[in-house]
């Protein structure tokens, strides 16, 4: 085998380590390099200036101008970078510029009838003519360039023309950050996102905690169902809980005008609200694994000692489920904060970093790769401040507790009972409340965006018959992604567990849990910036969204099939092993099967991200390859799109979602969000 | 269905071989909305009835960007549109096409880049809910009286994202000067694409919002409250071109559906089917809207890095 | 006929930490040879090693004189028993047996036929289609030793295989697993913490501690001449007293002296006296006086306290009261110098 030749190793677990680097570097780690190196360039430079006929003169449009600087000199304009004079420009009679080189040779070329080229001082600027016209415009004359001498020229262009000069060539900076942190804009947006990510999680985190505590300390009616749905309302469709609330509570939202509100959902309340809706499911089912994780005799030792049950409350069992809580707490503040659908289509005109990073990468004329490459930096570092943070305090004091006896739930009063059923029926409600506007509204008529009160088919109609090739591409996309890494993940666990590898192993794991603190649109940035060019040219295909799915699962892949690991014993694969088989047969006649049930809630969870990914979706699709979430965005947010298309596409979404979960929920319930753990 | 997965697996390896007349793929990057393209695309079908249509619809400046991004191996065949400053400005990312029937249209480009579809008023649709009706503003100046703010405010679509916000201030600079524009930058809620804005005032989380007029009178006859206003001050107009992209991988197709988009007859759908005026001189002006020589239009003059940069630097 | 096992100054580091620190041995074919220790001695690490299971650091192990440095784990032919059974929980215990048997392409019938007699071996029956889950922990243990000797290794090692069973079940397994092993005349590696088991079952023990060597013999030689005082104490039981040679005569450090039968060279040294080696009187000898005594069926046990030799444990049949006088001699004792 050619890879033995070069991994000289008897061991293929090693080959297969140092492969998988190799792999995860090159996905994972290149392209966050590529947004770090995008982060430090910057454009060579650009100005625009205007030649205007009447009083001859070059108006130059100082907002413009970077890079480059600019003084008036003897009547001319004298263009400096870096502090040496490039050139000059002067007016020569109507319609005609004069350039002339201050260091050496300027030359010019028209490209066409509207461009030119200057190459002067070793830099190439590139000119564009743009000539105002109203409606029934007038006539243009196309540049000419006549070479004077080797270091002046003479161009003609057309009447009142703005030439508007970009020098590509790339400089390196710190002035993105700076620019980025200065912009009362972006400084905005990062506030706004810190207030979003910290209300909604400690809203989440007052809602979900409480109501794992009631139900793990007792035994209430329908428990089992009732943790069922909350893993339901975890993989919820993205922003489909903001779209339903807007369409609830927003201005002219159905329950506004039913109750003659004046308010909106609208703003930054909103999207804490809804955030907070959306991630309290993750604090939920992770408190409630640890409440009923803990030793029953640590509380009962404390009641045991005169504890009131209060005082029980907060000083034996919040602590001893500290560690779970927090992770529950931890991994809702991650989501909150890399959450790009809600706050799209909550906050209008208020940014969040998300949006703003964003909005900065697919923009026109602020067209700024770099700038978004700083915010997406930025965003980045705060989500490993977040993880930094949350290690800190755990490694600070914890109790690990292996449960003895598990808790068993006490019978409440009836008085008890009914206010707990009440409590986790209405956040029942208020976690359903979306799929239930939904499911409603895409059987009712829609018509330039609003919904009437007609009940209809139509959109179903109009989606089976238009829109099946996104189903089929988010299942392919979910399935393969799935696959992938699961498969990978397998193997990276196993190489981490068993075969802890020095410098590889702790690498290893480094790079493969990156995903886990770079927020999707950071990765679909860096995706595109690192395969946008040859040799490898990805951008705008199945394979790049795949590959970004596959990326993002990768954490939660690795971990579930670690967590999965350790409770296999290693000699069940020596046993193997002595009895002849080699060590890829023993792992997968004796470890892999054994492994395969533990995999299926990981699995499971893999594929519903897949199906639900938006935010580094919507940085990478392009058609055809447009998954259902896509779509559901498109019809959601452009104008006079058909929301009628989003909203059964979105029904169906679920239909997909639900089938699959609930027939995994029944048997493997807490599994799925603990897998998340790290 | 799977035949069209498989369609479309070719198409984005790029091995579609020579691309056959009218029959194949034609994928449009568009920045109009749903049931502005629908008419002509159902017309396309009967005409045109071989072609394997694919439509991205995005904000002009996403687009932009896309085209941008993608500059070389290009997945659009047809830029479908946005205004004509945009498409100058960024004319190396589109290729030339020869219309035979360049004189029959009221504006055409001398380097035949973009072809004129429509002509398009942009005017201020306010919410009838959030505005009271003797309060409604009849010129721009009025709609930026601050008793609005508490209203809701005016949304204007971001002019580095939106060609309609690029015309709104390109336009209303030119007529009116930048100190009028730094009145806006102070007073409108800026929001990033012109959908999310005119949505907005459709459901009232704006008062008002500068908008394509064929939305608002749409909109009007769907019975939704808004009421479109034709600013007395000035009314902010551009044309809506298209052109073909660069490096097109079914540049036959994209040649054929562009000389069917110049046709008189897509002009005329598009005027009875979504209100739209038209470019071309033979076609009349669709029922309901006015009469453009009875408004004072004002167009875009400067360019897109100019208007930008200023705006961005009013705002701070 | 088992393979003959060498193993040449064997060496394994983690870190810094020497878990083998050259370490030598010759084990002879078809012996019972057993590696004995507290826990982090390093008997397991060298067990593994002979398996293929880990690296060593330094030294080389040789079956029947060949080198397996080379040889991977699933290349040596040894049979292996794992303390917690490491049986498949997801095969039945036809498949966990068969599995070795399926590596080597072996045909149905032949399975058949050497899973059923292995199974009579370990002295089971109508188990072949049960889960492993289904069954006590000494089933599994000898379905766990059935799947590893149906492939008829030469070598047989046994990691701790005893040690999560209960005391009777141990005895019992332990007898069975010596019979085994000399019906078929296979060379057997047992590594244990119990030094009853040790004694009982093995031909041979190598004693170790802290990664060394510290004694190899038969178990008579191990607890009759201990080499060491960490042999002679973790052995049995013992009276070790310290103190020194002089003259032909081992003082104690606490003043007592006796004569030595051979005459050793002076110098410090350690006395070991099992305590079955006490005599007690009622008078004469040492006087002692009894601080409490244990009923330990076929003995009772004793701790005297002597001025001249400290404490003393001593175990006889028979009978004195806490806290009488005694008198005490010794009738075998073994001087240690280390």
């Amino acid at each position: 085998m050619l890879l033995q030749r070069f991994f000289p190793s008897r061991d293929p677990w090693k080959v297969f380590a140092i492969a998988a680097l190799l792999l995860t570097s090159i996905l994972i780690v290149v392209p966050q390099l590529w947004i770090i190196i995008a982060s430090l360039r910057e454009d060579g430079g650009r100005f625009t200036f205007r030649h205007q006929e009447a009083g001859g003169r070059i108006e130059l449009a100082q907002e413009t101008v970077m890079g480059y600087r600019f003084t008036e000199r003897n009547g001319k304009l004298v263009a400096d970078l870096g502090g040496t004079g490039l050139f000059a420009m002067s007016r020569a009679g109507p319609n005609t510029l004069e350039f002339e080189g201050l260091s050496g040779p300027l030359t010019g070329t028209a490209l066409d009838a509207n461009r030119l080229r200057l190459e002067v001082g070793g830099r190439r600027i590139t000119m564009n003519q743009t000539v105002p016209m109203g409606l029934f415009g007038t006539t243009r004359l196309p540049i000419a360039v006549e070479q004077l001498s080797p270091t002046s020229l003479r161009l003609r262009h057309g009447a009142n023309a703005f030439m508007e000069a970009i020098d590509p060539e790339p400089r390196w900076t710190l002035g993105n950050f700076g620019a980025f942190l200065n912009e009362p804009a972006a400084r905005t947006a990062l506030i706004n996102s810190l207030i979003v990510t910290i209300l909604s999680t400690a809203l989440a985190g007052v809602i979900g905690v409480s109501l794992a505590w009631m139900i793990a300390k007792f035994d209430i009616y329908g428990r089992e169902g009732l943790v069922v749905l909350v893993t339901m309302a975890a993989v919820s469709p993205p922003f489909l809980g903001a779209y339903a609330w807007r369409m609830l509570l927003g201005s002219s939202g159905i329950l506004t005008q039913a109750l003659g509100l004046d308010w909106t959902i609208i703003g930054l309340h909103g999207v804490i609200w809804v955030t907070a809706w959306h991630v309290f499911p993750l604090v939920f089912l992770l408190a409630y694994d640890a409440f009923t994780g803990a030793d029953a005799a640590l509380g009962e030792a404390a009641e045991s000692l005169g504890a009131s049950p209060l005082r029980r409350v907060f000083t034996v069992d919040l602590p001893l489920a500290l560690p779970g809580v927090l992770t529950g707490l931890y991994m809702a503040l991650i989501a909150a904060f890399a959450d790009f659908g809600t706050p799209k289509i909550i906050s209008l005109d208020l940014k969040l970093m998300p949006t703003l990073v964003y909005d900065e990468f697919l923009s026109e004329a602020g067209a700024n790769p770099s700038r978004a490459s700083a915010g997406a930096l930025l965003m980045v570092l705060i989500s490993t401040g977040f993880l930094g943070a949350y290690r800190a305090y755990l490694s600070f004091g914890t109790y690990a507790t292996v449960s003895a006896r598990r808790l068993s739930p006490k019978k409440p009063t009836a008085l008890v009972h009914g206010l707990i059923l009440a409590f986790a029926a209405f956040i029942l409600l208020m976690a359903f409340v979306p799929h239930v506007t939904v499911l409603i509204t895409s059987f009712m008529e829609w018509r330039s965006g609003v919904v009437f009160p007609v009940l209809t088919l139509a959109n179903y109609r109009t989606m089976f018959a238009n829109e099946l090739m996104p189903v089929l591409i988010s299942l392919s996309l979910a399935t393969v992604s799935t696959a992938a890494s699961i498969v990978l993940g397998i193997g990276i666990a196993y190489v981490l567990v068993r075969k802890r590898y020095p410098v590889i192993g702790p690498l290893l794991n480094g790079i493969v849990m990156m995903p886990y603190v770079i927020p999707g649109t950071v990765i679909g940035i860096g995706l595109i910036l690192a395969l946008n060019t040859p040799p490898l040219v990805l951008t705008g295909t199945w394979a790049i969204l795949c590959l970004s799915f596959f990326i993002r699962n990768l954490p939660y892949a690795v971990k579930s099939s670690e967590a999965v690991l350790f409770q296999i014993h290693p000699a069940l694969e020596e046993a193997a092993v002595s009895l002849g088989a080699t060590p890829m047969r023993s792992f997968m006649h004796a470890t892999l099967p054994l492994m395969a049930s533990g995999l299926v809630s990981g699995a499971t969870l893999a594929f519903l991200h897949g199906m639900t990914e938006l935010s580094s979706t919507i940085v990478l699709y392009r058609p055809p390859w447009k998954p259902m979430t896509a779509v559901i965005f498109e019809n959601t947010i452009t104008l006079g799109a058909d929301f009628g298309i989003a909203a059964a596409m979105t029904v169906l979404l679920m239909v997909i979602l639900y089938g699959p979960l609930w027939l995994i929920t029944q048997k493997t319930r807490g599994q799925m969000a603990r897998v998340g753990a790290v | 269905m799977f035949r069209k997965f498989a369609a479309a697996a070719v198409l984005s390896v790029g091995l579609t071989g020579a691309a056959q007349a009218q029959s194949g793929n034609i994928v449009f990057y568009t920045s109009h909305a749903a049931d502005t393209t629908g008419p002509v695309l159902e017309l396309m079908k009967q005409r045109l009835p071989n072609l394997n249509v694919t439509l991205v619809r995005a904000g002009t400046g996403e687009v932009l960007q896309r085209l941008k991004a993608e500059s070389g191996n290009p997945a659009a065949d047809i830029m479908w549109g946005g205004s004509i400053q945009l498409f100058e400005g960024n004319a190396d990312l589109f290729q030339p096409f020869v219309s035979t029937d360049k004189d029959s249209f009221l504006v055409s480009d001398p380097a035949n880049i973009w072809h004129a579809s429509n002509i398009i008023s942009i005017v201020i649709g306010v919410n009838t809910k959030k505005v009271p009706l003797g309060e409604t503003p009849t010129t721009t100046a009025q709609a930026l009286d601050p008793k609005y703010t508490a209203m809701g405010g005016i949304a204007l679509p971001d002019p580095a994202k939106s060609s309609t916000g690029y015309s709104v201030i390109s336009a209303l600079a030119a007529a009116q000067g930048w100190p009028f524009i730094e009145k806006i930058a102070k007073t409108a809620r800026v929001l990033p694409s012109s959908g999310g804005a005119a949505n907005a005032a459709r459901d009232g989380e704006t008062a008002m919002v500068w908008v394509n007029e064929d939305i608002t009178a749409k909109w009007e006859r769907d019975g939704i409250a808004i009421k479109s206003v034709y600013p007395a001050d000035g009314v902010p107009t551009v044309v809506d071109p298209q052109a073909i992209v660069k490096g097109s991988k079914n540049l036959e197709n994209a040649r054929i559906v562009m000389a069917f988009l110049n046709t008189k007859e897509v002009h005329e759908t598009m005027r009875d089917k979504v209100n739209r005026r038209s470019a071309r001189k033979d076609v009349t002006p669709p029922p309901g809207l006015p009469d453009l020589g009875n408004l004072k239009l004002i167009f875009a003059a400067e360019p897109a890095s100019v208007v930008n940069a200023r705006f961005e630097a009013l705002r701070k | 006929m088992g393979t003959a096992i060498t193993i040449k100054n064997a060496t394994k580091r983690f870190g810094s930490k020497a878990a083998l620190d050259d370490v030598s041995l010759d084990i002879k074919p078809g012996e019972f040879f057993t590696l004995l220790g507290p826990s982090g001695c390093g008997k397991t690490t060298l067990l593994r090693a002979i398996a293929g299971f880990n690296d060593l650091t330094g030294g080389e192990i040789l079956f029947d004189g060949r080198d397996v440095a080379g040889l991977e784990a699933w290349k040596r032919g040894i049979g292996f028993v794992f303390q917690n059974y490491a049986l498949w929980p997801n095969k039945t215990v036809f498949e966990n047996i068969a599995y070795g048997l399926r590596i080597r392409k072996q045909d149905d019938a032949t399975i058949k036929a050497k899973v059923a007699d292995v199974l009579a071996m370990v002295r089971l029956v109508d188990v072949e289609k049960r889960y492993p889950g289904e069954m006590s922990g000494g089933m599994q243990q000898r379905i766990a030793i059935a799947r590893a000797l149906v492939v008829d290794p030469p070598i047989l090692l046994l990691d701790e295989p005893l040690s999560n069973l209960d005391a009777k079940l141990r005895v019992s397994l332990r007898r069975d697993i010596r019979e085994i092993q000399k019906r078929l005349g296979l060379t057997a590696v047992y590594v244990t913490h119990d030094q009853e088991e040790a004694l009982e079952v093995s031909d041979r023990i190598a004693v170790m501690s802290q990664g060394r060597l510290e004694q190899v013999g038969t178990p008579e030689d191990i607890y009759e001449r201990p080499a060491r005082v960490f042999v002679a104490d973790f052995i049995g039981a013992a009276n070790l007293i310290k103190g020194e040679v002089k003259n032909g005569r081992f003082v104690a450090a606490s003043g007592g002296s006796l004569p030595l039968p051979d005459k050793p060279a002076d110098g410090p040294g350690t006395l070991l006296i099992r305590p079955e080696h006490v005599v007690l009187s009622s008078s004469g000898g040492i006087p002692g006086v009894v601080a409490n005594h244990f009923y330990a069926g076929v003995n009772r046990r004793y701790r005297v306290v002597t001025e001249a030799f400290g404490d003393l444990t001593i175990d006889t049949a028979g009978r004195h009261d806490e806290g009488s006088t005694v008198g005490v001699a010794f009738s075998q004792t073994r001087l240690l110098k280390d």
